[in-house]
């Protein structure tokens, strides 16, 4: 309407980017009240800590794109830890869980065939039983969750260095998950914006019927959806294995898919689908990191935490839907 | 052709499902029934009712199970899953089915007296986990058996207090990590430490406390930053085994060298006991599941024989001489140093 004024460009652009502006303004309050926030170690120790749920985020955030959910992510990447791991486990030791060794990167595909599986399977009953994707997604959490601790009762340690080092060998002082996290990332993004495959769930979380219409198989489209969810959450598993030394069935990954839809719906993704920007789930990953370090550092009640993260979500969620509402 | 696939699928995650189920009953002695029951169940039979399933709890159920099998008595166990409602279903089921003695290891203390309701006449045994209210143990048909959780912090400011008085300090800060907040163990776990180091005169500030849940990665996280800002410390106190662990892999990723100052433990599991031999972690609190275990059955037992809980146990008998002191079988926390951990590898 006033597309032809100077100044409608700047707002869009704020508006767009409000998440962003939000980060900036929380890390500069932080560094001026304990300025030990704005530090290259404490920066890479903030980006470190959210990469394991980042790379679960970039999977999620496609889920909801399509208009569906998937609340299965933590639970998978708890399998996937705990079965990488016992793949992982040094070869001599006399306590392995089981008798099979992988080389590391065997162990890393296997964690993300698990999750592919599940994510298939959870695919399929979406796009093809027409189930609600929650209960679909509830079905795969509560299954997977009781399938590692069915595996293994009690935690996988004692792994190799090999499979370690994955996630904790550093490069210029940044341990590599934060790597792993940013090709994934970059990965996601290109497919969101440069692939057929991305423009096709956009339109079908839009508006599934015209995506029909349109000639997209909606089928197939949604079953690689959910299994590029899968994907990452089972190399969030193995990642989650590496960082820590150790696979625990019960408290691995727990809530894990709840920061990550938070991550991705405060960067603008919406719950109602065909709307997501990669730059903004990275600005959700971050602002959730920037809260959980924050008030780390600030020495602040962990209940607190859970305050303030609840409020941003919620506040985050109805400034989308404001501004998505004015612009139709 | 499309059904085909489909069909293809859904027979890939079967057999995935399958191989999954086949590693699970090859692995160590797990527990992935939802009952089972050992025993011949000539001197009767009796439920064990699980809150839920984790690492220490399984051991605690097993050795139960073992005990029931050595007494002749037919034991079915029942995993409740943290659900306080399906826990009271299950003893109305089992007195119902004419069980000589129940063992309850309660989703919700402070739910005890409604369960000791549902058992009625029949002997009733809380495991592990204390009625919030004691006063509960004092009909004539309950009785508890586990552990002290006031005296595991208490072992870890014991320890604690020795360590810096031969350094000559008297005043410490330290970092905390607690368990999943407001449950009993926590709160009683974080007590027990601080007053252990008051009464032994040592001044104990907080630098931070940091909510781990019990969880490897999740103190890992928390913790991290506190490590990279350079905050001085003297020692870090864990709920359990596992934060401690998450505690020393954060020192690590940080450059620090986790033994060059005290981080305090409590469970003794297997890879916390390893840490300690390792000298990363300085000590830990074992508490004996297979006691627990042991204890329950005998006090179920001796309750169903009407005895005391209490009658002839090899274990602790209580002494703060409360009308309730003859229901409780103790089982003693044991603090694990360098000096004795090759006895809990």
């Amino acid at each position: 309407m006033e597309a032809t004024k100077k100044g409608f460009d700047i707002k869009k652009f704020m508006s767009d980017n409000a998440m962003w502006f939000v980060l900036i303004v929380l890390a500069i309050l932080l560094t001026i009240v304990r300025p030990a926030f704005f530090t290259v170690a404490n920066l890479t120790t903030l980006v470190s800590s959210e990469s394991v749920k980042g790379i679960i985020t970039c999977g999620v955030c496609w889920c909801i794109l399509s208009a569906g959910i998937d609340l299965g992510p933590g639970a998978v990447a708890a399998l996937s830890a705990v079965v990488s791991a016992s793949l992982a486990q040094q070869a001599d030791l006399p306590t392995r869980l089981i008798g099979l060794h992988l080389p590391a990167i065997l162990c890393i595909a296997v964690a993300m065939i698990i999750g592919g599986i599940v994510g298939i399977i959870c695919g399929w009953l979406v796009a093809c039983t027409h189930i609600h994707p929650f209960i679909a997604t509830l079905g795969s959490q509560l299954i997977c969750r009781a399938l590692a601790k069915m595996y293994s009762s009690s935690p996988v340690s004692n792994l190799d260095q090999s499979f370690r080092n994955f996630a904790v060998f550093k490069v210029a002082g940044i341990p590599m998950v934060v790597f792993i996290f940013l090709i994934v990332f970059i990965i996601s993004w290109f497919m969101m914006t440069q692939c057929r495959f991305g423009k096709n769930i956009f339109a079908i979380g839009g508006n599934r019927q015209a995506a029909r219409v349109a000639g997209i198989n909606v089928e197939k489209n949604l079953i690689l959806t959910y299994m590029w969810c899968g994907l990452m959450a089972g190399l969030a598993g193995a990642m989650l294995a590496a960082r820590t030394g150790s696979a625990d069935p019960s408290t691995n990954g727990l809530q894990y898919e709840f920061d990550a839809i938070a991550a991705a719906t405060i960067g603008g993704t919406s719950q109602t689908g065909g709307i997501c920007k990669m730059s903004g789930v990275m600005s959700g990953i971050l602002i959730l990191g920037i809260i959980n370090n924050g008030l780390v550092l600030l020495g602040a009640n962990d209940n607190l935490t859970q305050v303030i993260k609840g409020l941003i979500i919620v506040v985050s969620v109805v400034v989308d839907m404001r501004k998505n509402a004015v612009r139709t | 052709m499309k059904l085909k696939k489909m069909m293809a699928m859904l027979l890939v995650g079967a057999t995935c499902a399958g191989m999954m189920a086949g590693c699970g009953s090859s692995g160590s002695s797990n527990s992935s029934g939802s009952a089972e029951s050992t025993g011949s169940g000539d001197k009767g039979t009796m439920t064990l009712i699980m809150s839920s399933r984790d690492e220490f709890l399984s051991t605690l159920e097993s050795a139960a199970l073992k005990a029931a099998e050595d007494a002749g008595v037919k034991l079915t166990s029942q995993d409740a899953q943290n659900d306080a409602a399906k826990q009271i279903q299950y003893i109305e089921t089992a007195v119902n089915g004419g069980d000589i003695a129940v063992i309850v290891n309660p989703v919700d203390s402070d739910a005890a007296q409604s369960l000791v309701d549902a058992a009625g006449e029949t002997p009733l045994v809380f495991v592990n986990r204390p009625p919030s209210d004691m006063n509960v143990l004092s009909a004539e048909n309950v009785g508890f058996c586990g552990s002290n959780e006031d005296t595991s912090g208490y072992f870890q400011g014991e320890y604690l207090a020795e360590y810096f008085k031969g350094q000559g300090k008297t005043e410490i800060s330290y970092v905390l990590l607690q368990g999943e907040l407001g449950q009993v163990s926590q709160i009683k776990r974080c007590a027990g430490v601080l007053k252990a180091l008051e009464d032994k005169g040592i001044k104990a500030t907080s630098v931070v406390d940091l909510a781990g849940k019990y969880d490897r990665a999740e103190a890992m996280n928390k913790i991290s930053p506190i490590l990279t800002s350079g905050q001085k410390f003297d020692c870090i106190i864990s709920n359990n085994d596992a934060m401690a662990l998450g505690a020393i892999e954060a020192c690590e990723a940080a450059n620090i060298d986790p033994s060059t100052f005290p981080i305090v433990g409590i469970d003794c599991t297997k890879d916390g006991a390893a840490a300690v031999q390792a000298g990363k972690m300085a000590m830990t609190v074992y508490q004996n599941p297979l006691g627990q275990g042991k204890g329950a059955v005998e006090a179920a037992l001796n309750l169903a024989a009407g005895k005391a809980a209490n009658d002839g146990t090899e274990f602790t008998k209580d002494e703060s001489g409360e009308a309730y002191s003859d229901s409780i079988v103790w089982i003693p926390f044991e603090p694990v140093t360098a000096d004795n951990v090759a006895d809990y590898l």
